[in-house]
């Protein structure tokens, strides 16, 4: 049996403790929907954080997969192949212009590799937005303009070749919610700031 | 820099502000995140739409479900990293790409984006005049419910005991990032539910 509560106390005799316990288990997903390992049907207005673009179990994505694993499912970067090429003309053809694409597994590995070629113009400062999000490893999480996302933030190493500057982000925070008002920002400013 | 905020509770760059750091970082590299905001989430491919970014990083909706991430470099950029400079053994995946394509191609075909537009709209408008809501913000189907109250945490308990999963950021937001497939009818539905656990 996995019942919620099982699965509850399983979670937590195994499982690291950085996300708190979720209070729910899913065991299925179809569209829009999902089920929890009681039975409880629910409206999925999260989309495991703005990922599931076509829903669960869409028939397309079950298709390629299955296709793709049965063709080859890993080759490394040591080979080429026409799935991870196709994918980047595609996606250099949705940016209108060209260029040409890394890939990896993440958001933040994503932003690690901006922040290295960052680095490689020669140029020392980077700027980053007030309230900005970017990530969880340690690059990336230097660039996050949320202190309190992560206490490790201060962990960084001493010793820093880049100088990481925050700007004001789009919206200036105000009251218990940021960016309440839609006529005034700090945004303005702190684009001239950067010139300075 | 993002061009709307996930995580800070869906904050959008006032209209404008994208330029103003494109021109003010003329030399230097304009990096927009689009990782939660990219592959259709507001209603277009990217949020940045009109400025000219040199690296644009993306992941999140990209493989629709597989783990994938993306940098792209583009134009003079896209010189810049040469042999040596990075590696990732699983960066790529097959299986990862594919679902990518699957992606892209069900969005094209299905016409997704300006589906993104009108039910995200629809959801905007709804909630808007729910008592106790102070502002809805976001784009598309990436909309943050900012609440009067500094109530968010209990308000996402409330929706899903009653059957719809919603996402609080810190006490006053309520973040909503559906699939881009959400039907008029269960938007309506989420909007209902969400609206009576703000008024109770």
């Amino acid at each position: 049996m996995n019942t919620t509560a099982m699965l509850t106390r399983r979670w937590q005799t195994v499982m690291s403790d950085n996300y708190g316990t979720p209070p729910v288990a899913i065991v299925r997903g179809q569209g829009a929907l999902v089920w929890d390992a009681d039975g409880k049907q629910y409206l999925d207005m999260v989309a495991g954080i703005a990922v599931n673009a076509i829903g669960h179990a869409h028939p397309a994505i079950q298709a390629a997969v299955a296709k793709q694993l049965g063709d080859y499912g890993h080759v490394s970067n040591l080979a080429m192949h026409p799935v991870g090429i196709e994918l980047a003309e595609r996606l250099i053809e949705l940016a209108g212009r060209p260029g040409r694409v890394f890939f990896c597994n993440s958001g933040t590995e994503a932003n690690e590799a901006a922040f290295k070629v960052a680095r490689l113009t020669g140029r020392t400062t980077v700027y980053a937005a007030q309230g900005g999000f970017h990530g969880r490893t340690m690059g990336a999480l230097s660039l996050t303009g949320q202190p309190q996302t992560c206490p490790l933030r201060t962990a960084r190493p001493r010793r820093r070749v880049l100088r990481v500057r925050q700007c004001p982000g789009p919206r200036k925070r105000r009251g218990p919610h940021c960016g309440t008002d839609p006529g005034r920002s700090r945004g303005r400013r702190g684009a001239r700031g950067l010139s300075r | 820099m993002e061009p709307i905020q996930g995580e800070a509770g869906v904050v959008v760059a006032h209209e404008g502000y994208l330029g103003e750091l494109a021109a003010a970082a003329a030399d230097a590299l304009l990096i927009v995140d689009e990782v939660q905001t990219g592959m259709g989430r507001t209603g277009s491919w990217f949020a940045h739409e009109d400025v000219q970014p040199d690296l644009v990083t993306l992941a999140k909706g990209l493989g629709g479900g597989l783990p994938i991430g993306a940098l792209l470099s583009l134009g003079d950029a896209a010189d810049l990293l040469r042999p040596g400079h990075h590696g990732s053994t699983f960066g790529g995946n097959p299986v990862a790409c594919a679902a990518a394509l699957a992606v892209i191609d069900t969005i094209e075909r299905d016409d997704l984006l300006s589906h993104v537009t009108a039910v995200g709209g629809r959801i905007e408008s709804q909630l808007r005049s729910v008592p106790g809501v102070a502002q809805v913000r976001g784009r598309g189907l990436l909309l943050g419910v900012v609440l009067e109250s500094g109530q968010a945490k209990v308000i996402e308990t409330r929706c899903r005991n009653a059957g719809v999963l919603v996402n609080a950021i810190g006490d006053h937001v309520i973040r909503l990032a559906p699939p881009l497939i959400l039907t008029a009818e269960q938007a309506d539905q989420a909007c209902t539910v969400l609206g009576e656990a703000i008024t109770s």
